[in-house]
């Protein structure tokens, strides 16, 4: 009880500080328009550190604290990033080696597929995102972003679990 | 390799019940009473204070980045600024008719069109910013400065948008280019009115339903109708019509109208206090 109260004050502190990051810093700091998207990074990161599972409840997690700060309908942003980090977590935990390489190119992926999904289910409910002219270039930097970020995210992501449960510890 | 038959069992379960959950909160937001406005403020209380306070430390380095990765934005906006100048000189005459005739409106109809409401002046403020396109804006006033959820936000030129959330220090700005910013106008001084739309950023405002009228030309000044139960007080700027479109389906006529607030360029702008009577 006490470790899994551990995990989840840890996990709550670095969505807060990613979420804080990423409304007094990085919102302005894009790149030809597009910043970051942390709190989408840190859910996949989860998925890839720790698995599907944790991956979906993070990414998850993270999804409804930016709905709080987006238009549109609260929710969205939730659903897509949960899938994406629990894709990420799939896939991180059916490889049988791994580097930092590896989990760039993932956590790209699945920011990538992030925005996708948030797009695409969005366009469900009314806000016509996938018809954004910059779709792609927003996908793109958003996953290069995120995998340039990996080194500072993906070992933060990692302090948030214990030890006994993650996927590749030895890196 | 698939999960063990356990792990599946788990991920169906935790898939199900986050879909569940998000469809869950997705229809009680999509009821429109605002259900989860208090959290969105909470929220917003919660982080202005420390994203406030890393905005002020960070804004020399923020600024330094703005720079260098707007360079190509800036060179772009002086071109723009350059092809616009050529315009002006061109069409010197059309212009200057448009700006007799709003001119002659305020005139006529005596439009200081913030004149008599209390105004708050706020500043257009760092936050959230969605990177798709979603016609909203923060500004660094709120309940504290006494505004309130749908009180017209305008520049000098005229409207730009009305106030969607409110928190105690910080507002969301709902904007006029959002194709769900939806209100009363009437052209200029005539009694034609029709409904108002966004219809994206850097797009037109279009107005439907307008009787067919040949009184109705290009250079038009288009305001808010202010009829009763509007969203909008009567006679605020929007813009001017650019082009007219017979809708013959409907045997009515669209209007394509050109905005009169810069929205690219927002820094100051000011809240009306005024809300829709009940």
């Amino acid at each position: 009880m006490g470790e899994e109260l551990l995990v989840i004050g840890r996990t709550a502190l670095v969505l807060f500080v990613a979420l804080v990051l990423q409304v007094g810093l990085v919102n302005d700091m894009g790149i030809v328009g597009v910043h970051p998207e942390l709190l989408l990074a840190v859910g996949v990161g989860s998925g890839i550190a720790w698995g599907a599972f944790r991956g979906a409840v993070v990414g998850f997690c993270a999804g409804l604290l930016a709905d709080l700060f987006l238009a549109g309908r609260f929710g969205v942003v939730g659903l897509s990033w949960a899938l994406a980090a629990f894709a990420a977590g799939l896939i991180s935990e059916n490889l049988a080696r791994a580097n930092r390489r590896v989990d760039a190119v993932l956590i790209a992926g699945g920011s990538g597929l992030g925005m996708l999904l948030y797009a695409s289910i969005a366009t469900l409910f009314g806000q016509n995102y996938l018809a954004d002219d910059n779709l792609l270039r927003t996908i793109g930097i958003v996953a290069l972003t995120s995998a340039i970020l990996s080194p500072a995210i993906l070992p933060l992501c990692r302090w948030t679990g214990a030890a006994d449960e993650m996927l590749r510890p030895s890196r | 390799m698939r999960p063990p038959g356990p792990n599946r069992k788990r991920y169906r379960r935790v898939l199900l019940l986050i879909t569940l959950l998000a469809v869950t909160f997705v229809t009680i937001d999509a009821t429109g009473g605002g259900a989860f406005d208090p959290v969105r403020n909470l929220a917003s209380d919660v982080t202005d204070p420390a994203s406030g306070a890393l905005g002020w430390v960070t804004s020399p380095f923020r600024n330094t980045w703005a720079g260098v990765t707007g360079y190509e934005d800036l060179e772009n906006e002086n071109q723009a600024l350059r092809e616009e100048l050529d315009e002006i000189k061109g069409n010197d005459i059309l212009e200057t008719n448009a700006q007799e005739q709003l001119s002659r409106l305020n005139d006529q109809l005596n439009i200081r069109f913030t004149e008599g409401v209390e105004t708050e002046v706020a500043r257009a403020a760092s936050g959230p910013r969605n990177n798709f396109e979603d016609n909203r804006m923060g500004i660094d006033k709120g309940t504290d400065s006494g505004l309130e959820v749908g009180m017209p936000v305008v520049t000098k030129a005229g409207l730009i948008g009305r106030l969607e959330r409110v928190s105690a220090a910080s507002s969301v700005v709902q904007l006029i280019t959002d194709p769900e910013f939806v209100i009363g106008v009437r052209v200029g001084d005539t009694q034609h009115v029709g409904i108002g739309h966004g219809s994206g950023w850097s797009k037109p405002f279009i107005v439907e339903r307008v009787e067919v009228n040949t009184d109705i030309e290009p250079g038009n000044v288009v305001l808010t109708s202010g009829f009763s139960r509007s969203i909008m007080p009567a006679l605020l700027p929007v813009g001017t019509i650019t082009e007219i479109v017979t809708d013959s389906a409907s045997n009515t006529l669209i209007l394509k109208v050109a905005l009169s607030a810069e929205l690219e360029r927002l820094d100051v702008v000011q809240v009306m206090k005024w809300t829709p009577p009940e």
